[in-house]
Formats: structure tokens, C-alpha cells, sequence
């Protein structure tokens, strides 16, 4: 690699793969940049230390399926007033619970060495939206971080297939996009209850998770992936029957009762029935399609090149999925290798998420120090300002991928104004024109502007708020 | 970039260094504005307010055909009874949650298309929403919305004084109605304090360099000085509380020099279960959604003889009920106008009938017209764009959606 390249392509390296760099960092990625990321790519599906503690989703489904079996016995016997407080108890608990889980998120962005990780668990877990709500859903809440770790983050060096069948397959999408619910007319169940068919989930596996609404499928076929994924649900308790399937609690379960029973056709081919691996059959169908190849890479070129992706690095990224047969580790390399990534022409918007994590890389922020835990409680609240909460996005589509979303007028003013707050609470510990330097390529502008500056705080949220900043 | 949008880009950097003396920066003390700005709106411009329901909005369950014998049995456990319906007509109830739209209707305020739809007949919500935003008859067919296609058509004799859009979205980001070479304003509560003049002098300096950047920054400006710091603002959810968005719709669109064109979105319409009839969750958002409007109104004060609001949908929803006590994506809908404008206390459209051989596809409410007609009309009656601009810059290709008379 030549000097030249080198010059910018630690900024590129640690700005469009990552979260920005901590200072002191660019010259260690510079050595060689593209190494940089694919190392990361070794222990990418690790659950980071900070996140080795909190509860498994399987233990928080296990414990709302007894807090639901408890709450039928109050309601038939106990107050009003008592199972009020009892669910405004549950409800803070889970709260907390949530705060604390998406704090520990946002602390392992902050203070990752691997941001490249994170940078496709985000991306991945956004292809595979799950969104929290309330009523029958709000246990939601906090298995969201949980299925983060569980379906995705474990199979970030697997293939495509199987963390679509992880992901189909988790109590949390099951849940949310009501499959749990869905039941085969002419199923057992469906014979005998007024209960049917929610197509929620299949539409959405079709549309958003595999194929695109480009890939040539028809309502016919919706119906027919319902058909063959019902009885794909979730069992909250042990059941007292002993040869009953559901031994293990919390966890996926196929349901043959619920299930709709014959052969189903999806894209003109036939799908016998074959209990759950019906739908799983039909998932790798889906999975090794040539719409799903182009539509994932079209996803990640846009992602992490540009809101226009060029069409060159979609085809690359294409045929290297396909060629792999899906394989993360293939894919998430060729995305380093991609020529048009290293070309700084090519650059998108922060989201907020992406923008408050490079602030707190660059001011070095630590949980190690007592102040910075505070700083954390802070920039999750921020979240909430800009809207991107994680895990609340407004659709199964996820967060939107553009600066047109991002960039709104007021939203851009918003970040302006939380810049400038953090530089006014913060600045004493830093020279700006250091910090500058340290993660900053070179703008004459940018420099002149923060020596200038009246004071070290408005340097910083000169610095921070400058428009450079909100690009990567 | 396209060598006309640079041109308009570098005719906006001008401007906004123009600004930096014309216009006083922001201040942390600005005067909160009273809602007696209310009263200096008797300019006489028209005002025009589109609401985006996000998600599908049922439009048999808000405005429930009683009187076709085919909707018990399509919809059973969801139906009210007919007798907590507000009757319209014979034929026609409003849900019980949406008492105030019911006032509005018997004041002629209030006029209610059914059985429309876009041109879009598949039904994912995103190309659906596409169709309804950039005013075509398919999805990913343009790059902007029929909304900013318009912002250079309107004329507005008061707003030779401002740089200010005439067009804004309320909320934390730019919905794709109003996307496109026209710069829009947004606007959503403050939370926190602005950086000093002084601060804000140097940023401007700095954006000035930033083609895309510039322009948004420049907006939200003028739009945060229309209405000031304002503690009724803060929000600790922006971007959830429907009623704060509506009362600073009603704030900017009741100033002299306000927009003329204002987009809010509300989400949370997509029913796929436990539904709910007269109570439950679509009530509740019924329920939001009249006392939203009703607020509305009430906030324009006399700028309401000058306004219409419509509020659409993407499509409707399955005219049976589903496996799970919901109802799934469907096509044709309700959507609703209202304001002093309108010629209102009729339901319009022609009623397909819900009888199985007159379903769409076996499932759905069959379209009879066109969503294109009813902001075509309003765009020509209400707004005074010319016809002809119409037919060939804002929807192009729409000759199938025929203009409606007597709707404004």
C-alpha cells in the first residue's frame, strides 16, 4: 500500500467500518488498515465481557409465562388493587431491566477495540428488526438485547442460512411479528377454535428479511409460507403432562397441533408436510435465492458506502454471497475489499446512534471512571431525543439507512445543541486542537475555526458539531 | 450532484450567508410566543395540513358501512354495536371513539372519502406508502414527493420577507411526501438549550461549506425562529406525543408568515391483532386521532375558515377478520377531510358493496376512486395551483383520477 493511501485510509477505516476512532488510535490502524478490520473478524461472534451477566431470554420468557400463569389465579381470586401494583411492579422491573441491558449495549460500542463488530451486529439486527411494544408483547422489552446476542451476534461468522433459521426461529421474532398466535385452519386447534392464520411474519420474511418485494413472489405465496411456519411458536411453562412436547420452557417450540397440515406451494415449488422442517426447508430455499443475494448486498453496500450505492460494489458483494453460499466471514471481507469503500468521495450520514458512539470514543469515555457512568446514563437519554432508541423502530423495516431521514432540518439542529452540551460539561479535560488532531484528517477550515474559538468548551463543540463530524 | 440541484444549492448558500445579517441569530431568551399569534392569521392564505396514518388504518372499522347486510358476517367480534355507531347516514356510521369528527360532519366540516385507494394494489406497507408519498401509480418510480413537487407552485403574496419554506414536516424527520429539490423546514420539540449567538455564528460559518448540510441548517433556523424557545415544547418523548406535534402544527400554520403546507405522521395502525371494536387498541388510536384533530381546530382559531386537512392512509385492511382477532393488509380505505374549507357532512366515493363477489381479490375492499383525486382537487380548489402544472409536475400520468367538484 502506498503512502497516500494510507494517509486517509486509517480515518476511512476506523470511520466507515467503525464508530470513530478513540485518539491514539488512527496510528495503530494505519499500519494497516484493512488487517485491522479483517482481525476483527475472528472473534466477531463473542459476547463481549460486559454483557456476559445479563439474563437470557429463555429466563425472562420463563418468568413472564409464570408471572401470566400467577396473574390468571389473582384475577380470579385476589383485589383489583393487588394485581395493579403487581403489574406496575413487573412493569418498572422490566424497565430497569431494559435501561440497564441497552446501557451495557451502548457502553461495549463505546469502549469496543473490535468496532467493526458491532458496526455488522448493528446491521444485521436492523435487517432482523425486532421492535418493542406494549400489551401482550411488552415482554419484549427485555429479551430484544438478549436476541441481539442470541440469533445474530452468534452467527455473525456463521452463513446467512443459519441466522435466518436462528432468527425465525427466536422467541422474540416470533413474538413480535405474531406468529406465536398463528394457527393452520385446518390444523387440530384451528378445527376446533375460532382462532386462524396471521400472515405477519411471512409477508415480512418475504419482503424485508430474504427476498424484497422485487423477488418475484405473490400473495399466494405469503399465504402460503403463514401455512407452512404455523405451529412455530413459543412454550411459556413446563407442562404437567409428561409425554407433552413442551419440556423446555422459554424456548422455540414446533407445535404439530397448531400446524396446518398438507403440501404448500411457495414459488411454484411443492413443500410436503414434514412437521417443522417444512418451513425450514422452505427458509433455505429463500436463504440460497438469488433475490436474497442481491438484496442483502444491496443492503450493506448502502449501509456502509453510500445512500446511492454504486452498483459495481452490489455486484461484487453479490456474486460473493452467492459464490459462498451465504458465508458472514465471506461477505464481511469482501465489504473491506471493496475499492469504492476506500474512496472518500463515497460517505454517509451518522445516524444518531453512530454519532453520540464517536462522540464518547473521541472523549475517551470509561466505565472505569465514576463520572463517565453518568456520561452513559446521559447518552442513552439521548437516544430517546434523536429518536433512535434502540429497538423501537417503527416498522419491522428497521432504522432507515439515508441522510435524507437522518438529516432533517431539525434533527440536525438537535445534534448541534446536544454537541454543544457535552462540550460545555466536558472540556476541561481536553484541548480541542489536540483532539482534532488525533481524529481529524486534515481541514484547514475545521482547524482554523477551533483556534479561534473563544474558549476551550466552544472549540469542542465547534469541533463536534462541525459538519465534518456528522459525515462518515 | 445534478448540475441543477448545485445551482439551486449555490443560490442557497448566498442566501444563508445573507441571512447570517439579516436574520437575528436565536437566543436562549426569545419571547415565548402566546397562542394570540392566533389572531394575526387573517391573511386569507390558504393553508393546507396532510396527515400520514402509518401502518394501514382499518377504514371499515372507522367508518363502518352498517348498511351493507354483508359486514356482520365479514367482521362479527370487531363491530360495535349499530347503535354506539354515530350514524351519518342510513347507510354510514363513524366509530364511537371519534365523537368530535362526528361534530364536524353535522357542522358540514368534515367530509369522508371511502373506498379509495392509491393505484397500488400489493400490499407491503413501505411501497405502499411509496405510492401515497411520491404520487405515481407505482412504487421507486421518483425521487421526490408530490408534496415538494409542489412547494414551487405556490404562491404566497405575504412571504416575500422570509427565506422559510413554505412547506414543513412536524416531526423528528422529513417523510418522503416532502422530499425531493425543494428545501422543506422540520420541526419537532426542543429538549435542550441552543449554543450561544456566538457559537452559532461560527457553525454557520462552517455549514456554509456543506452543500447538504448547509440548507437544513439554515432551515431549521428560520423555523426555530418562527416559534421561539418554548417550554410547552419539551418533550420528554419528542416524536410520540401526537398532541404536541398537533399544537405546533396549529402554532406555525396560524402566523402570518407560516408555511402554507404542513405534513404530520402518527403510526401505530397496523391491527394485525386483538384488534378491538368499540374499546381496545384501534379505539385508542381513534380516540388519539379525533381528539388530535379536534385540538387542531382549536389551535388554528381563525385560521381553520382557511384551512383543510386530510388525512390518509397507505391502504385499508381485509374487509374479514383474521386467525388472530385482527384484520391483515387490505387496498381500499377511508380517508378524511376537514376544515373550514371544505364542503363537508357527506361521505363521496361509490360504495362497491362488501358481498363476496365484489370484494378485491376475493378479500378487500374494492377501490372506486383514485387518492390522487382528492389531493388533485384540493391542490386546484383550495390551494389555486393551475391544472395544467397539476397534470404535469405534481402527478403526472393521472388523468384516471378525475378531479371531484364541490369539495372545497
Amino acid at each position: 500500500m502506498n503512502g497516500d493511501f494510507l494517509e486517509t485510509a486509517g480515518y476511512v477505516a476506523a470511520n466507515r467500518f467503525g464508530y470513530g476512532p478513540r485518539p491514539g488510535e488512527i496510528d495503530v490502524i494505519s499500519k494497516d488498515p484493512k488487517a485491522w478490520l479483517k482481525d476483527q473478524l475472528e472473534t466477531i461472534d463473542q459476547i463481549p465481557l460486559a454483557m456476559q451477566n445479563l439474563p437470557a431470554s429463555q429466563t425472562m420468557l420463563v418468568k413472564e409465562g409464570a408471572w401470566r400463569q400467577e396473574r390468571r389465579a389473582m384475577a380470579r381470586s385476589a383485589d383489583g388493587q393487588t394485581l395493579m401494583d403487581r403489574q406496575r411492579n413487573n412493569r418498572r422491573e422490566s424497565i430497569r431491566l431494559s435501561r440497564e441491558q441497552l446501557r451495557t449495549r451502548l457502553q461495549v460500542a463505546i469502549e469496543t477495540e473490535q468496532p467493526f463488530a458491532e458496526r455488522l451486529l448493528r446491521f444485521w439486527s436492523n435487517h432482523f428488526t425486532v421492535a418493542v411494544s406494549g400489551g401482550q408483547k411488552a415482554v419484549l422489552r427485555t429479551i430484544a438485547v438478549p436476541y441481539e446476542n442470541e440469533a445474530i451476534r452468534s452467527n455473525l461468522a456463521a452463513d446467512f442460512t443459519s441466522m435466518l433459521m436462528a432468527v425465525e426461529q427466536h422467541p422474540a421474532m416470533l413474538i413480535y411479528l405474531d406468529n406465536d398466535n398463528s394457527i393452520g385452519p385446518n390444523s387440530d386447534i384451528g378445527r376446533r377454535r375460532d382462532r386462524g392464520l396471521n400472515e405477519n411474519l411471512a409477508r415480512e420474511i418475504l419482503e424485508l428479511h430474504t427476498l424484497s418485494v422485487k423477488g418475484g413472489y405473490t400473495q399466494t405465496d405469503v399465504t402460503s409460507l403463514a401455512k407452512m411456519i404455523t405451529g412455530w411458536t413459543v412454550t411459556w411453562q413446563r407442562s404437567n403432562r409428561p409425554r407433552a412436547g413442551n419440556q423446555n420452557p422459554g424456548k422455540f417450540r414446533f407445535t404439530q397441533p397448531m400446524h396446518e397440515p398438507g403440501t404448500h406451494v411457495l414459488m411454484g415449488k411443492n413443500y410436503r408436510g414434514n412437521g417443522v422442517r417444512q418451513g425450514e426447508n422452505a427458509l433455505k430455499f429463500l436463504a440460497q435465492h438469488p433475490a436474497t443475494a442481491r438484496h442483502v448486498a444491496t443492503k450493506l453496500v448502502t449501509h456502509f458506502v453510500a445512500d446511492e450505492p454504486p452498483l459495481a460494489a452490489i455486484a461484487r458483494i453479490e456474486n460473493v454471497f452467492i459464490e459462498s453460499g451465504g458465508s458472514l466471514p465471506a461477505i464481511h471481507e469482501a465489504l473491506v475489499d471493496l475499492d469504492e469503500a476506500w474512496q472518500p468521495q463515497f460517505k454517509k450520514l451518522k445516524t444518531p446512534e453512530e454519532y453520540i458512539v464517536s462522540i464518547a470514543r473521541a472523549m475517551s469515555t470509561n466505565s472505569s471512571d465514576g463520572r463517565d457512568l453518568r456520561a452513559y446514563n446521559s447518552m442513552s437519554q439521548a437516544l430517546t431525543g434523536f429518536n433512535q432508541v434502540p429497538f423501537t423502530a417503527n416498522s419491522p423495516a428497521g432504522w432507515p439507512d439515508d441522510a435524507d431521514h437522518w438529516g432533517s432540518p431539525d434533527a440536525l439542529l438537535k445534534r448541534i445543541e446536544w454537541a454543544n452540551e457535552i462540550a460545555e460539561h466536558s472540556s476541561n479535560r481536553l484541548n480541542p486542537l489536540d483532539l482534532y488532531a488525533a481524529i481529524m484528517p486534515e481541514n484547514e477550515q475545521l482547524k482554523l475555526a477551533i483556534t479561534r474559538a473563544e474558549s476551550r468548551n466552544q472549540g469542542l463543540a465547534l469541533l463536534f458539531a462541525s459538519p465534518d463530524f456528522q459525515w462518515r | 450532484m445534478r448540475a441543477d440541484k448545485q445551482r439551486e444549492v449555490n443560490y442557497k448558500r448566498r442566501q444563508l450567508l445573507k441571512s447570517l445579517v439579516a436574520i437575528p441569530l436565536v437566543s436562549s431568551l426569545s419571547m415565548i410566543p402566546s397562542l394570540s399569534f392566533a389572531a394575526y392569521a387573517a391573511s386569507g392564505d390558504k393553508r393546507f395540513i396532510l396527515v400520514i396514518l402509518r401502518g394501514a388504518m382499518d377504514g371499515l372499522a372507522a367508518v363502518a358501512p352498517y348498511g351493507d347486510p354483508a359486514l356482520t358476517g365479514l367482521r362479527g367480534s370487531l363491530l360495535p354495536a349499530e347503535n354506539e355507531l354515530h350514524k351519518l347516514d342510513s347507510f354510514f356510521g363513524l366509530h364511537p371513539s371519534f365523537s368530535n369528527l362526528f361534530n364536524l360532519y353535522q357542522e358540514s366540516e368534515l367530509a369522508i372519502c371511502h373506498a379509495v385507494a392509491s393505484p397500488y394494489r400489493q400490499r407491503s406497507h413501505f411501497d405502499g406508502q411509496n405510492v401515497l408519498e411520491i404520487g405515481l401509480d407505482g412504487p421507486d418510480q421518483a425521487e421526490s414527493g408530490w408534496l415538494n413537487r409542489c412547494v414551487p407552485l405556490i404562491g404566497q403574496s405575504n412571504r416575500k420577507n422570509t427565506n422559510a419554506s413554505p412547506a414543513m414536516a412536524i416531526g423528528p424527520a422529513v417523510p418522503a411526501v416532502l422530499l425531493g429539490d425543494a428545501e422543506v423546514g422540520s420541526w419537532a420539540p426542543a429538549i435542550l438549550p441552543v449554543p450561544s449567538d456566538s457559537t452559532m455564528a461560527r457553525l454557520q460559518r462552517l455549514y456554509s461549506e456543506d452543500e447538504f448540510l448547509g440548507a437544513k441548517l439554515e432551515q431549521a433556523l428560520l423555523a426555530r425562529d418562527m416559534v421561539g424557545e418554548n417550554s410547552m415544547n419539551r418533550s420528554r418523548r419528542p416524536g410520540q406525543n401526537f398532541n404536541v406535534m398537533i399544537d405546533a402544527t396549529a402554532k406555525f400554520m396560524s402566523q402570518e408568515h407560516g408555511p402554507a403546507i404542513a405534513v404530520m405522521e402518527s403510526s401505530g395502525w397496523d391491527t394485525h391483532a386483538n384488534q378491538g371494536a368499540t374499546q381496545g387498541q384501534l379505539a385508542r388510536k381513534f380516540t388519539e386521532l379525533d381528539e388530535g384533530l379536534a385540538r387542531l381546530k382549536r389551535g388554528l382559531g381563525t385560521s381553520w375558515n382557511n384551512t383543510v386537512v386530510v388525512v390518509v392512509t397507505e391502504f385499508g385492511r381485509t374487509a374479514a377478520v383474521n386467525g388472530t382477532q385482527g384484520t391483515d393488509h387490505g387496498t381500499a380505505g377511508v380517508a378524511f377531510l376537514l376544515g373550514g374549507s371544505v364542503n363537508g357532512g357527506k361521505v363521496l366515493g361509490q360504495w362497491p358493496g362488501l358481498a363476496s363477489g365484489n370484494l378485491f381479490q376475493g378479500r378487500d375492499l374494492r377501490p372506486t376512486t383514485d387518492m390522487r383525486s382528492l389531493f388533485k382537487t384540493v391542490l386546484r380548489d383550495h390551494l389555486g395551483t393551475e391544472m395544467n402544472k397539476i397534470d404535469s409536475i405534481v402527478f403526472p400520468a393521472s388523468s384516471a383520477a378525475a378531479y371531484l367538484d364541490g369539495l372545497v
